[in-house]
């Protein structure tokens, strides 16, 4: 009976693989393929049964669809906007995982004239520390796939290579991450954890000097510049450079100003001495007869008040294991949520000199 | 009673600032917000100095200060 049954399902398969095989055939054009396909179709009827569900976790490769696309399309324009500026004055920390101290190490005392007693009462060595917390940021958006294929957004050059939509769209926002950080948390941001923006990520750096001016701390004393505008923009500037210690000024330190502040020392500068404000061989605005003093405009200030910095003492910072792409999939939309922590601090208070318009309101 | 209102953008300061000179910091038509090393008169000042020092307050007013905030009556 068995062997009945095994001839009939035979003969099935085969009839089923002939009829098959010629109907394929003929659908693409190649009638002289009606063997083959059938007998490919026969032998296929032999496959054992099993688990094939591990062909059901293989991943799709659709990179190849991405340069279809991008031939179709123009050049799009991206919105532009402000990096991080992390050029003069600040140092970066890289690495803060948790609350970090910076030390500091001062003498006590002082020299005296030579006589044979002992004198070290109120010598020695002190430390004091300031701390530099980060707090975690996120931006949170979903990416529905389907809103694009097919259309020249698909793809788009990104860089020497063409990269897929949702990358690009995902570089987009962290571009504009960074831009939102430094324009705005770095500057005036106050920390509010159940806040809603970038101003709500951290204090930032003139947040700090405010509370700091606010509590009569003495090594952070306002200066009293008052406002600047273009036609006392040089004298208000070299006034509060004037007014730094001796040390900032072997030094040598950056005076942080707004591209307001800027505008008005350089059009009062060309008033003064008839010919343009020009940069140094290096690129640097340098004050007149202050070659180590320079002027640096930065898109976090934004009023006409002046952020004085020696030794880069302006801490800024995150931490590299943190900052974060998360990405997950809800059926076709991609779900993304960009992280990155962000601390301002300063690292010596005495390394940063602010003006009185800096901390208004 | 009007309120008072506080000025603190520089433009609004511009308008009242010969009038508000005139005003003394002790009549509370000045509010100090912190205290300052004025460069041009070479002092520093707690805020508790310049709550009682009406010449460096109408320095401060006549530069447009914010460490002091104008109240207009």
């Amino acid at each position: 009976m068995k062997a009945i049954k095994a001839i009939l399902l035979l003969g099935t398969a085969a009839t089923f693989s002939m009829l098959l095989g010629g109907f394929f055939a003929q659908a693409i054009g190649a009638p002289h393929m009606a063997v083959p396909i059938a007998s490919g179709l026969f032998a296929a009827s032999f496959i054992p049964k099993g688990d094939y569900s591990f062909l059901d976790t293989v991943t799709p490769d659709l990179s190849k669809l991405t340069t279809s696309f991008v031939q179709f399309g123009g050049k799009i324009l991206r919105k532009h906007v402000n990096g991080m500026n992390l050029k003069g004055g600040i140092t970066p920390y890289l690495g803060v995982s948790v609350p970090q101290a910076m030390t500091k190490l001062s003498a006590l005392g002082g020299p005296r004239p030579y006589r044979e007693q002992d004198d070290t009462d109120g010598n020695g060595a002190e430390f004091s520390d300031r701390t530099l917390n980060v707090f975690q940021s996120k931006w949170d958006f979903n990416v529905d796939p389907e809103v694009y294929r097919g259309k020249y957004l698909a793809a788009v050059q990104m860089g020497a290579t063409k990269a897929p939509f949702y990358e690009y769209i995902i570089d987009q926002v962290g571009t504009e991450y960074i831009s939102a950080i430094g324009n705005v948390t770095v500057g005036k941001g106050v920390r509010n954890s159940n806040g809603s923006g970038a101003i709500d990520i951290a204090d930032g750096w003139i947040t700090i000097a405010a509370t700091e001016c606010a509590k009569a701390n003495p090594e952070l004393i306002a200066k009293a510049i008052g406002a600047i505008n273009a036609t006392n923009g040089v004298e208000k500037v070299e006034t509060f450079a004037e007014s730094q210690p001796a040390w900032w000024r072997e030094k040598g330190f950056v005076i942080k100003c707004s591209w307001g502040t800027f505008d008005a020392y350089k059009k009062r500068y060309r008033t003064l001495n008839g010919y343009k404000f020009e940069p140094n061989e290096s690129g640097k605005y340098a004050l007149d007869g202050m070659s180590n003093v320079f002027l640096e405009p930065v898109a976090f200030i934004t009023n006409d008040g002046l952020l004085g910095v020696v030794y880069d003492a302006l801490a800024y910072g995150t931490d590299g294991d943190r900052i974060q792409v998360a990405a997950s999939m809800r059926r076709n939309i991609i779900e993304v949520r960009l992280m990155m922590p962000v601390g301002c601090e300063f690292e010596d208070i005495e390394c940063i000199s602010v003006s009185d318009n800096l901390l208004a309101a | 009673m009007a309120e008072d209102k506080e000025i603190t953008g520089a433009s609004e300061v511009d308008a009242p600032v010969s009038k508000a000179k005139a005003d003394s910091v002790t009549s509370g038509k000045v509010k100090v917000n912190f205290g300052v090393h004025i460069p041009e008169l070479g002092e520093t000042y707690s805020k508790a100095d310049l709550e009682c020092d009406q010449e460096a307050i109408d320095h401060l007013i006549e530069i447009k200060s914010k460490a002091i905030t104008i109240l207009k009556r």
